[in-house]
């Protein structure tokens, strides 16, 4: 029996979507502990590659039965399919950029947090903190993290782009528009 | 798929709003990173009372494909949009450029340049004393006379961090 086909046509591409996020959740949880730090800007996206080649051709055979999208025809199949995969990515990218951007490899804050907490209650003053952690030693980081990502190259001497990023060009010109947004008077 | 572009179109409103009452009621460097959620929670409600209302039957060809209903697909967008606008919005407010989009940027525009022009664009204060002034104003972090120390919610925070580092395995930071 097909249930009624508008609702759960929308709730097939839901659920399709959250299936493929958990094969990218799955695979990342047992690919990531071997994987380079510093090749952050490189692995999220092969893995994002990977996990939705797996998901589509798991989608046919499998989630296509279990989640009964196998009783449509196959137009709507197709745009479960399409919605899904464009609901996955959304996903992804909010849960790349939340828990490697905002928590764990880029995070300044945090970082500072740690070493904070790690000090304990003796507690530790600014000068400690700049002797380990610095514009030299968070610089040097980010330099190294594009070069073996190999979007920059060159040496001290010279760096050049070597190959355009897209996640960096957005996160560069997102955080100056919405600068310049909130900061302007209206009046 | 209308139902889709009234999510987006709702969240347009939603931030729009937010910048012109962030704007007019800021005075300074006030971000209102309460009132964010305010309004991307009710920015949602409206967007599911919209969703609810709008006309299903009665429609044939192209327009019954572009008045398919998809409420719950539509809705899981305007939530993952909303929840990337607030971190954009969070970096943009308190000037956390990303250092390495900043380098990135700068790469481009200038074709080359080196270690030490890069370095040049950032400073101390800028990375590490306004992040750690943020910390303190988020409640994570304490200060008594020049020694910082952790408060319990950023104790709290810092071991669920570090519990999930664990689990998925991950070294670095920072």
């Amino acid at each position: 029996m097909i249930p009624d086909m508008y609702l759960s046509l929308d709730m097939l591409i839901v659920l399709n979507a959250l299936a493929f996020s958990s094969i990218f959740y799955v695979i990342h949880l047992v690919i990531v502990r071997f994987l380079p730090p510093e090749k952050i800007y490189i692995w999220p996206i092969m893995l994002y590659v990977a996990s939705s080649v797996i998901s589509i051709l798991i989608y046919f055979p499998f989630f296509r039965y279990i989640t009964i999208a196998a009783y449509y025809p196959l137009f709507a199949q197709l745009i479960i399919l399409i919605g899904a995969l464009i609901l996955y990515t959304l996903i992804i990218g909010v849960y790349v950029l939340v828990v490697f951007g905002a928590l764990l490899e880029s995070a300044i804050r945090i970082r500072l947090l740690a070493v904070i907490a790690n000090a304990g209650y003796k507690g530790i003053t600014a000068a400690q903190i700049l002797k380990t952690y610095n514009t030299d030693t968070i610089i040097r980081k980010r330099i190294n993290r594009m070069l073996v990502s190999g979007i920059i190259a060159g040496s001290d001497k010279s760096y050049m782009i070597k190959k355009n990023s897209l996640p960096l060009y957005f996160n560069g010109y997102a955080v100056i528009i919405l600068n310049r947004l909130y900061h302007k008077s209206w009046t | 798929m209308l139902d889709i572009f009234v999510s987006i179109t709702i969240f347009l409103l939603v931030a729009g709003a937010h910048i012109l009452i962030h704007n007019a009621a800021a005075s300074g460097r006030i971000y209102l990173p309460r009132s964010i959620f305010l309004f991307f929670i009710s920015g949602g409600l409206l967007n599911w009372m919209v969703l609810n209302t709008l006309p299903r039957l009665g429609h044939s060809g192209w327009a019954a494909l572009l008045m398919y209903p998809l409420p719950l697909t539509a809705t899981v967008i305007y939530v993952v949009i909303s929840v990337i606008y607030i971190l954009y919005s969070g970096s943009a407010v308190y000037g956390d450029y990303s250092p390495s989009a900043k380098i990135y940027l700068y790469l481009v525009k200038r074709g080359r340049a080196t270690e030490k022009e890069l370095k040049k664009l950032f400073s101390d204060t800028e990375l590490v004393t306004n992040r750690i002034n943020d910390l303190i104003h988020m409640g994570f972090v304490g200060r008594k006379s020049d020694a910082y120390f952790v408060s319990t919610k950023g104790k709290f925070l810092y071991i669920l961090i570090e519990i999930y580092r664990r689990i998925i395995g991950w070294r670095s930071s920072g």
